[in-house]
């Protein structure tokens, strides 16, 4: 059957990867081709890069930074930030994006609909950035920064009416916190539409990512917690399985009967274990 | 790449999206040529036709660049190792009942219609997953069964015919992958789907040169 996706995001700031913290601080990570490279090494099941200074730039997509690490997926592929028009949508799609995420444009004309048109509904996912207002939650835009008085339920249900074929939802207050997702917030939108939903901010451990998983979520998202440590991805994935999440994981470095702690980073190893190791011939596979 | 180089063609007709199979294979460091000219599929050691979106205008878009023709000419006549992705597998049915009838290659047995899923499941099948076949097919080796693939589609075969060797459940079991001798046609997308795509295309590019090889090729 299909499986739940656990799937990479990586905020770009300027053409570099970032980690954000509460839509406000960010810190500089790396190239974009490196990071897109190494995850789908990893076994990521998606990666989304979203551009996070297009729309509050008033600029739209950066198309060769894209084509730039678009080669180095081989699992589809996520492009948003500064989509303004069908015509960003149709370059997105031609230098290498599966998918768009429209954010900022979501209620522009037509947009929605005539990207789906063209491409299909499964190509162009609605991004909805969320936080807490009073006792309900309000969206919004332009980086986090333009009230629209929509609350997501609103805005994903009126994205996936014009054919948006998926919600990729943002908790603006959990960004960076490695608290866990808002799943009051994502049951608010996972409720209100059959359209996948996929989830963000707040993972910091596979027991997150496994909550989001069962609150009804196709995708469960992750930003910084994947750039910590080598495989990051790959025990992330291990950590579902050994808390019963049923997921593809099928790199040839699987960590199968590895322990992991709780945060899903690697257990010490007894030294005798790690001094063994030392001697170990690890062949790195060809295909 | 050495104009000598065995090299494969990547049918452009228009519609599939050709990037990341031409990205896979110069990974896999095998030459490729991506173009819609008889000329490189004459002389390819095997054609790859991915596709994404509707079969009448799949089967249109062939048709108007001759390309009907010459698949017919050097795949189904020729023997020429194909591998055809998503649309491209689609195509190789009688027809498709997507936006009224529309007339395939008619080289596989059976007909093409929307993915009969129970209540519940939604279309397009869309993201990972496991598909079955026979742990010794020569297309899946390096790989076993069960193994992930990535999937985007609202149609597939409506029949099970003799030449489907790879199924998939998603709600209702349907054919994943097709083969009549050196014609292979896969529902899911090879170049989307990380390892498990690329030894599958390792193991056709491999098929290819070795029928090359063997001179059995027109």
């Amino acid at each position: 059957m299909l499986k739940k996706r656990l799937a990479a995001v990586l905020v770009i700031r300027s053409g570099w990867v970032v980690q954000s913290f509460g839509f406000s601080r960010h810190l500089p990570v790396g190239r974009p081709e490196i990071a897109v490279e190494y995850l789908n090494r990893w076994g990521a099941d998606e990666i989304i890069c979203l551009d996070m200074t297009a729309s509050p730039q008033g600029r739209g997509p950066d198309f060769e930074a894209v084509a730039a690490y678009a080669r180095h997926s081989q699992c589809p592929l996520t492009v948003g930030g500064g989509i303004r028009d069908l015509g960003d949508v149709e370059r997105l799609i031609a230098v290498g994006a599966d998918k768009v995420a429209v954010n900022t444009a979501l209620d522009e004309g037509s947009l929605v609909a005539d990207a789906a048109g063209l491409f299909g509904s499964q190509a162009v996912v609605a991004s909805i950035d969320a936080r807490r207002v009073g006792a309900g939650y309000e969206v919004f835009r332009n980086g986090g920064r333009q009230p629209t008085g929509l609350s997501p339920a609103q805005a994903a249900q009126r994205a996936v009416a014009a054919g948006a074929g998926e919600v990729l939802l943002t908790s603006m207050d959990r960004d960076g916190s490695g608290q866990g997702y808002d799943l009051e917030l994502a049951d608010s939108v996972i409720q209100a539409v059959a359209a996948p939903v996929l989830l963000c901010g707040g993972a910091g451990e596979p027991a997150h990512l496994l909550d989001g998983a069962r609150a009804g979520a196709s995708a469960v998202c992750a930003a910084n917690m994947f750039h910590h440590c080598e495989h990051s991805l790959t025990l992330a994935k291990r950590g579902l399985l050994d808390l019963g999440l049923e997921v593809r994981l099928e790199t040839n470095f699987d960590y199968a009967g590895v322990a992991l702690a709780p945060d899903g980073r690697l257990a010490k190893r007894d030294d005798h274990e790690l001094e063994a190791l030392r001697f170990v011939r690890v062949v790195e596979e060809t295909i | 790449m050495n104009a000598r180089d065995p090299f494969f063609h990547i049918v452009d007709y228009g519609i599939g999206n050709i990037a990341s199979v031409r990205n896979v294979l110069d990974r896999l460091g095998t030459p490729c040529r991506v173009s819609a000219d008889e000329a490189d599929m004459a002389r390819a050691v095997g054609v790859i036709l991915p596709g994404v979106g509707a079969f009448a205008a799949a089967m249109d878009h062939l048709r108007r660049r001759g390309l009907v023709d010459a698949l017919t000419r050097h795949v189904l006549q020729g023997g020429k190792p194909y591998l055809g992705i998503c649309l491209g597998m689609q195509i190789l049915a009688r027809d498709s009942d997507e936006g009224g009838q529309a007339q395939g290659l008619g080289w596989i047995d059976s007909s093409v219609r929307r993915v009969p899923v129970p209540d519940g499941l939604s279309l397009p099948h869309v993201g990972w997953n496991s598909v079955w076949f026979d742990p010794d097919d020569p297309l899946f080796a390096g790989l076993a069964p069960g193994a992930h693939f990535y999937f985007d589609h609202s149609y597939c075969y409506a029949s099970d015919p003799p030449e489907t060797f790879c199924r998939c459940d998603y709600g209702v079991v349907f054919p994943a992958a097709v083969r009549r001798g050196n014609i292979l046609g896969v529902q899911f997308h090879p170049e989307k789907s990380q390892r498990s795509g690329m030894k599958l295309l390792r193991n056709f590019t491999n098929f290819a040169l070795q029928v090359a090889g063997a001179g059995n090729h027109a």
